[in-house]
C-alpha cells in the first residue's frame, strides 16, 4: 500500500510576534485615517451629483456662453469633479482595504502567525472586490453624464468596466483559493503527523 | 485632575461645541441663500429673477452662466466644508471617547 504522502511543509519562517503587533497597530492607525476622508469624499460626491443634476442643469436650460449650451459646460465641470473626488475615494479605499488586509491577516489566522505573503493574498482579494464595488457605484454616478455627451460613451464605459471586474474577480479568487489551499495543506498535514 | 481642570476643560469644549456651531449656522445660511435664489426664484418670481438679470449690464447669457456657475460652486464649497467639519469634529470626539 502507498504510504500517504505528506504535503510540503510551510517554507516561509514565521515572523517574530513584533511583526504581528506592527501590523496591528499600523493597520488600525491606518484604517482611523482613512474612513473619515472616504465618508467626506462619498459624500462630497453624491453632493455634487445631487446640486448638479437636480438643481443646476435643470437652470441652465436654454443659456448658451458665446454659442456653446450652458448644460454641457457645467456637464463637463461636473464630470471633472466627480473625477477628482473617485480618485480621492479609490485612493482612500485602498488605504482602508490594506489596513482592513493587515487587520484579517491578524484576527483570521493562528495568533502572531502572520506571514507577508498571507497579508498580501488577503490585500489581493478584498481590493479585487471593493474596487469593482466602488467603481461599479461610480460609474452609476456618471452614466448619465457620459451619456449627455455621447450616448455610447455610457455603453463602451460599461463594456470596458466589465471586463476589468472580470480580471478583479478572477484574481480575488485566485488569492483567496491560495490562502484556502494553504490552510488546507496545514491541517491535512497536522493530521496525518 | 482636579476641579479646576475639570472645569476648564468643559469651558474650552464649550466654547469649541459654539465656535463650530456658529460656523455650520453661517454655511447653512449661505447655502440656503444659494440654493433659495436658483430654486424659490426662478420657480415662484420668474419676472424678479430675470429682472435682476436686466438691470446689469452685461449680456443676460453672459451674467446667468457666471451666476450659475457660482452658485454651483458656492453650494459645493458650503456643504462640503459643512461635512469635513462635522466628521473632523466626530472623529476628534470618537479618539478623545
Amino acid at each position: 500500500m502507498a504510504e500517504a504522502k505528506l504535503p510540503p511543509k510551510r517554507e516561509e519562517k514565521a515572523p517574530p510576534r513584533e511583526y504581528y503587533e506592527k501590523v496591528s497597530k499600523e493597520s488600525r492607525e491606518a484604517l482611523i485615517g482613512a474612513v473619515p476622508s472616504m465618508t467626506v469624499g462619498i459624500i462630497a460626491a453624491v453632493l455634487l451629483w445631487l446640486f448638479g443634476n437636480l438643481i443646476f442643469i435643470p437652470i441652465s436650460q436654454g443659456i448658451e456662453w458665446y454659442g456653446y449650451p450652458l448644460p454641457q459646460i457645467l456637464t463637463f465641470m461636473i464630470l471633472v469633479g466627480l473625477a477628482i473626488f473617485v480618485v480621492r475615494i479609490l485612493a482612500d479605499v485602498r488605504r482602508a482595504v490594506d489596513s482592513l488586509a493587515g487587520l484579517a491577516a491578524c484576527e483570521i489566522g493562528a495568533p502572531f502567525d502572520v506571514t507577508p505573503a498571507e497579508v498580501g493574498h488577503y490585500k489581493t482579494a478584498l481590493n479585487g472586490i471593493l474596487y469593482v464595488v466602488v467603481v461599479s457605484l461610480a460609474f452609476l454616478l456618471f452614466s448619465e453624464y457620459l451619456a449627455r455627451i455621447h450616448p455610447a460613451l455610457s455603453g463602451v464605459v460599461l463594456m470596458a468596466i466589465v471586463a476589468w471586474a472580470i480580471y478583479q474577480i478572477w484574481r480575488a479568487v485566485k488569492a483567496v483559493s491560495e490562502e484556502i489551499r494553504r490552510y488546507s495543506a496545514e491541517w491535512a498535514g497536522k493530521a496525518l503527523e | 485632575m482636579g476641579w479646576k481642570s475639570v472645569r476648564v476643560g468643559l469651558r474650552r469644549d464649550g466654547v469649541v461645541l459654539v465656535r463650530l456651531s456658529i460656523k455650520i449656522a453661517v454655511l447653512s445660511a449661505i447655502l440656503a441663500a444659494d440654493l433659495s435664489f436658483f430654486l424659490f426664484f426662478k420657480t415662484h418670481f420668474p419676472q424678479a429673477y430675470e429682472l435682476i438679470f436686466q438691470k446689469m449690464p452685461w449680456p443676460d447669457d453672459f451674467e446667468k452662466t457666471f451666476a450659475v456657475i457660482i452658485g454651483l460652486v458656492t453650494a459645493l464649497l458650503t456643504s462640503f466644508s459643512m461635512v469635513h467639519i462635522m466628521v473632523k469634529h466626530l472623529l476628534k470626539s470618537i479618539q478623545r471617547g
